[in-house]
């Protein structure tokens, strides 16, 4: 399946305006996605006073009093880790939710198989933002508002129709065997889910849990919603509130946003090839 | 044996099952419900249909109504047709595809909410790159503050997700790497060019894949939230005014129900979207075990 386009145009030769033209959209597309988060990054190493003149593009001599300021002066540090304590639980919740609903859909015959499968699938086209009203109610009702738990919670609801999607699509792929044959020796679900299931399921789960984390490390609207006080804020919703706080020291802003950037960017680039098989797997079976 | 696993399954459809009628289904059914009262603070009470009267009697709801709809065209004419682009010539697997893979996902896995400040600076009237690079090639003349005038507002904003095609990308490449190579061969044998190639073999062939992203981008724009609020908050003058940014603004009145006609809206407009994606895209007719 891979590399079969390198077969494909094995003797045809591309014609040099055509490999000019490929290039020259390829380069397009780079600067007009790059350049802005660039030149970001790039400001988070000037001065202030540097950036007010718009004088350069890179800075003149690159320092990192931004970083520091962005590190040591709003907190950051404590909102990134309310970041990673909700995404972590959210990503753990979902996932194990998810597949102990998904495996037995993929696996098994039962009254309200198909119409859980229809009923999740459109939970995952319902528009979020015209539920805020209820969201927001119902944890206030269930005393969880401006909590960590609270949004775990919510997290782990809003994504978990496209991670049962998923972990399905990946259990479909299995082979059954093993599976018939600990039924054969007379083990029970739960022992074929947790001992035999389970542990064969590490890229599909781990696939579904580094997107999952992804997804809820930069949420916002939700995380502001439920988050009101500022020594739970998660770092996306501190993005908020950087301007009053950085007040002109834009450095400082640049950096802070540039860090609260790169976490994901970081997760993506270690895991690259497992969470793009992830996201084709999961669309190519709908 | 099957049977004997039965009140185990349930039991293990249990967690995602009670996540899911709790805040999915009964939210739902609550905004559709409360749609029809008037719902403050101080409580609820039935008033028909004038939540929706109200709304469109309002001045600011017909323009979040024409923005929501520029920014759906903008990502179903243009943000769509891109993602085919770029995923067509990387798929080609030109010198350094993987390096160019990875780079245009990057801008997806970054938040809308960091990317709301990177615009902020970058379309800042006073220090911004946009002006700086406009003041470099010579067209002083055309630099204004992007985001806060009326004319460009709207438009700065599409811009700021315009090229992030990324995610469609990769499952349009996925899509075409499936499509069985002989197809190509004989194209190939027939003297059809890599452009012909694409228009006439790959291009049809991606009809499910393309729908789906459109599907996609229809819901992903109707709920498009932080990049507007972070920035120009619906203004100037509601230039920026979508459906999503009208929720949140009159949730922040406490004019719960006015939130809830509103968000139905959202609601009937993304069904209506995804009905009629399906319908010209025939999507289905292919996969769907």
């Amino acid at each position: 399946m891979s590399g079969a386009l390198i077969e494909r145009t094995s003797g045809y030769h591309r014609p040099i305006w055509l490999t000019i033209s490929y290039y020259a959209v390829l380069a397009w597309f780079t600067v007009a996605m790059l350049f802005p988060i660039g030149w970001l990054v790039l400001a988070a190493f000037k001065t202030n006073a540097e950036i007010l003149s718009a004088s350069s593009y890179f800075p003149i001599d690159w320092n990192l009093e931004g970083f520091e300021d962005a590190l040591t002066e709003v907190g950051l540090l404590g909102y990134l880790m309310n970041s990673f304590i909700v995404s972590v639980g959210a990503s753990v919740l979902v996932v194990v939710a998810a597949s102990m609903a998904a495996y037995p859909v993929a696996r098994f015959r039962f009254r309200g198989r198909d119409t859980i499968t229809i009923l999740l699938s459109l939970g995952l086209v319902i528009p979020l933002t015209a539920l805020i009203v209820p969201e927001t109610l119902i944890i206030r009702a269930i005393g969880l508002h401006d909590t960590r738990i609270g949004l775990i919670l919510l997290y782990s609801s809003i994504f978990l129709p496209i991670s049962f999607l998923l972990l399905r699509a990946f259990f479909l792929s299995l082979p059954v065997s093993i599976e018939e044959a600990a039924i054969m020796d007379g083990a029970n679900y739960w022992q074929i889910l947790i001992r035999i299931v389970a542990p064969l399921s590490g890229p599909g789960i781990s696939t579904v849990a580094i997107m999952i984390f992804v997804f809820t490390w930069n949420e916002f609207l939700f995380a502001t919603l439920i988050l009101s006080s500022e020594e739970r804020r998660t770092a996306q919703v501190a993005i908020r509130f950087f301007q009053s706080q950085f007040d002109f020291n834009l450095p400082g802003m640049f950096a802070a946003i540039t860090i609260v950037m790169l976490v994901p960017i970081f997760v993506f680039i270690i895991l690259q090839e497992r969470v793009v098989r992830g996201l084709t797997a999961g669309s190519v079976k709908g | 044996m099957q049977k004997s696993f039965r009140f185990a399954i349930y039991l293990s459809l249990l967690p995602a099952l009670a996540l899911f009628a709790t805040f999915l289904v009964f939210p739902f059914f609550t905004i559709l419900v409360t749609s029809f009262f008037e719902w403050r603070a101080s409580g609820l009470r039935f008033i028909g249909v004038e939540n929706y009267l109200e709304l469109w009697d309002s001045r600011a709801f017909p323009s979040a109504l024409r923005n929501t709809a520029i920014w759906i065209a903008a990502a179903v004419l243009l943000h769509v047709p891109l993602a085919v682009l770029v995923a067509v010539i990387l798929s080609r697997r030109l010198k350094g595809w993987k390096i160019f893979r990875t780079l245009f996902f990057l801008p997806n896995i970054v938040s809308y909410s960091a990317l709301a400040i990177v615009f902020l600076g970058f379309y800042n009237a006073r220090y911004g790159a946009l002006n700086q690079v406009l003041a470099d090639i010579g067209l002083e003349h055309w630099q204004r503050d992007w985001l806060f005038s009326y004319d460009t507002a709207l438009y700065a904003l599409i811009f700021t997700w315009l090229f992030h095609v990324g995610l469609y990308m990769i499952i349009i490449m996925a899509e075409i790497a499936t499509i069985p190579d002989e197809i190509y061969e004989a194209a190939v044998m027939d003297g059809a060019g890599e452009i012909k190639q694409d228009l006439y073999i790959t291009l049809p062939l991606l009809r499910n894949v393309i729908g789906t992203c459109m599907i996609l981008t229809v819901t992903q724009s109707l709920i498009y939230f932080e990049g507007i609020f972070l920035t120009t908050g619906g203004g100037p003058a509601n230039a920026t005014l979508t459906l999503s940014m009208a929720t949140y603004r009159a949730f922040e009145n406490f004019h719960w129900g006015e939130a809830n006609a509103i968000g139905m809206h959202i609601v009937i407009l993304g069904v209506a979207a995804i009905l009629i994606i399906r319908r010209l895209f025939r999507i289905g007719e292919r996969y769907f075990d």
